[in-house]
């Protein structure tokens, strides 16, 4: 039997419609709450491979509310407590592809909690999409592949790694650690006495006061480093850059070597005897410290 | 609790045994009348009482001490051991082991193994105070002998990398091969300069700074790629 060319086509059509309806049939999308109870301070594990945002809040109930919405059919939900009964102790709140390990998937979610703020939290998000956490007092771990990470008013023990996404910790108070490879990292008026930032090429920029006795190190290979103070900072400064340049003034210093390039530029000096300690290293960016008047 | 007095270890009457009976409930809670009655009539258990509140009173004063963290998985583990709780539960504590996982691939694991001899070369490989400038620093013969000692590891963990690629997903390859990119130009540029310039160890610092950072890429992109199979 011959089939005309025209019919071939209408055929096609005819399939490809089916085809595309049973997909529409099957593929329900994914709009999803959920509320779980928890004791006061539960460990939390979020995770998503899902592209889209991830926003956690931290609230005075003893509960997470969890929100999910996609248009996708191919991702889903899944929620596992511990214990599974009564209170929950430890919850993993994870979107993952129906197929799990179907890399393939690339679709869009985003997710939304609320937690009890005293909570212990661990935030994996393996693709791209920002991840906000506002309000917790407990420790934060988390690891992105591309999304910014921003914190704002966290207390505890922070450890936060992103691959290429920036970090911007917004009045942390707790002891911070923060590494990225090509993202910046800012912080905003911390209220921390133990800040350590790592970026390879990213910048890294500080504004705000040292507390005494605190430990402030920032190390970048080729971003710049930029610490903005008030003038009534105090604090113990040491400063080295390999190829980098070294620009600041108003410190009280036996031999500083300020804006020199060298080989290796080194400058120890202090603001009103302080006693925080601030280490700034670049190997070729520049360091540059200001006052504000 | 010097306050106590001490108690017949047992009721000495019908009346007194039921008391000691419902005496879990009362000391917080509302007597019963028969309960008062009790009290008031036998010197014994009114004493008993009293110690009772005296003691439940003293430790709200005492400190709250949290649990260790691993208290709960330890008891999760030995309920399940015992039978008490279904096996299915068990998949959670396994996903609660991020980094332990047994359910990270061979190739994974050997990486996280290289992981452990890297850390221990590099911390060996910088001073405790990074901005240490003694004699000891700036000793570019143990510089090259440290290189060659993390490069192998280092290769080791690549290879593993490699060979996971392929259940990443296609964001985190991309970002992983920019950033490997990256850390390989800045490991070459401060090898350069310690060749050149053999006594400058803010350059030898970065140089294991970099090989820190690209290590802890590997892992990471490792981690990520650790696949959670679904029940």
């Amino acid at each position: 039997m011959r089939i005309s060319p025209k019919l071939s086509i209408l055929l096609v059509l005819a399939i490809g419609y089916a085809l595309g309806l049973a997909t529409g049939l099957t593929a329900t999308p994914l709009n999803k709450k959920e509320t779980v109870k928890t004791t006061h301070n539960p460990r939390i594990i979020i995770e998503s491979t899902a592209p889209g945002r991830v926003m956690v809040h931290g609230w005075d109930k003893q509960e997470v509310l969890v929100s999910v919405a996609s248009d996708s059919g191919r991702l889903k939900l899944r929620i596992e407590k511990l214990p599974p009964e009564g209170p929950t102790d430890q919850l993993l709140v994870s979107v993952w592809p129906t197929e799990p390990n179907d890399v393939t998937v690339n679709d869009k979610a985003d997710l939304l909690l609320k937690i009890p703020s005293e909570v212990q939290l661990e935030i994996v998000k393996r693709s791209r999409g920002p991840v906000n956490m506002e309000m917790l007092w407990g420790d934060i771990t988390a690891r992105t592949v591309s999304g910014n990470i921003t914190l704002t008013d966290v207390g505890g023990h922070l450890a936060i790694k992103s691959m290429s996404g920036n970090i911007y910790a917004v009045r942390p108070t707790g002891r911070v650690e923060v590494k990225s490879v090509t993202g910046n990292i800012n912080f905003e008026w911390p209220e921390s006495s133990q800040i350590y930032a790592g970026t390879t090429t990213g910048a890294i920029s500080y504004e705000g006061d040292f507390f005494p006795r605190g430990n402030y190190r920032f190390v970048s290979h080729s971003g710049d480093i930029e610490v903005t103070c008030p003038g009534y900072a105090t604090f113990n400064l040491q400063a080295s850059t390999v190829r980098g340049r070294l620009e600041g003034s108003g410190f009280s210093t036996g031999s500083p070597r300020l804006g020199q390039r060298t080989s290796m530029s080194n400058f120890v000096g202090s603001r009103h005897a302080g006693n925080a300690l601030v280490q700034l290293s670049t190997f070729n960016g520049a360091i540059r410290i200001h006052r504000q008047q | 609790m010097s306050k106590l007095r001490k108690h017949s270890t047992l009721p000495s009457s019908p009346d007194c045994q039921r008391f000691n009976a419902m005496l879990v409930e009362i000391p917080e809670g509302e007597a019963s009348p028969w309960f008062d009655e009790h009290v008031r009539q036998c010197s014994s258990c009114s004493a008993l009482l009293s110690d009772l509140k005296l003691i439940l009173a003293e430790s709200r004063n005492l400190p709250d001490f949290d649990p260790p963290t691993t208290l709960w998985p330890r008891i999760h583990e030995q309920l399940i051991a015992e039978g008490f709780i279904p096996e299915k539960t068990k998949k959670l504590s396994r996903w609660m082991g991020f980094l332990q996982g047994p359910f990270f691939t061979p190739g994974v694991q050997g990486a996280m193994a290289s992981l452990v001899v890297l850390a221990g070369l590099l911390v060996f490989a910088s001073s405790a105070d990074w901005w240490g400038r003694g004699p000891e620093r700036g000793n570019s013969q143990g510089t090259h002998v440290m290189q060659a000692s993390i490069v192998p590891v280092l290769a080791v963990m690549e290879e593993s990398y490699r060979s996971e690629v392929a259940a990443l997903a296609a964001d985190v390859t991309s970002v992983s091969e920019i950033c490997m990119t990256t850390l390989n130009e800045a490991i070459k540029e401060c090898a350069r300069i310690v060749q050149e310039e053999p006594e400058n160890v803010l350059a030898q610092d970065h140089l294991m700074l970099a090989y820190e950072q690209k290590a802890a890429l590997l892992s990471t992109a490792l981690q990520l790629s650790a696949t959670y199979h679904a029940p």
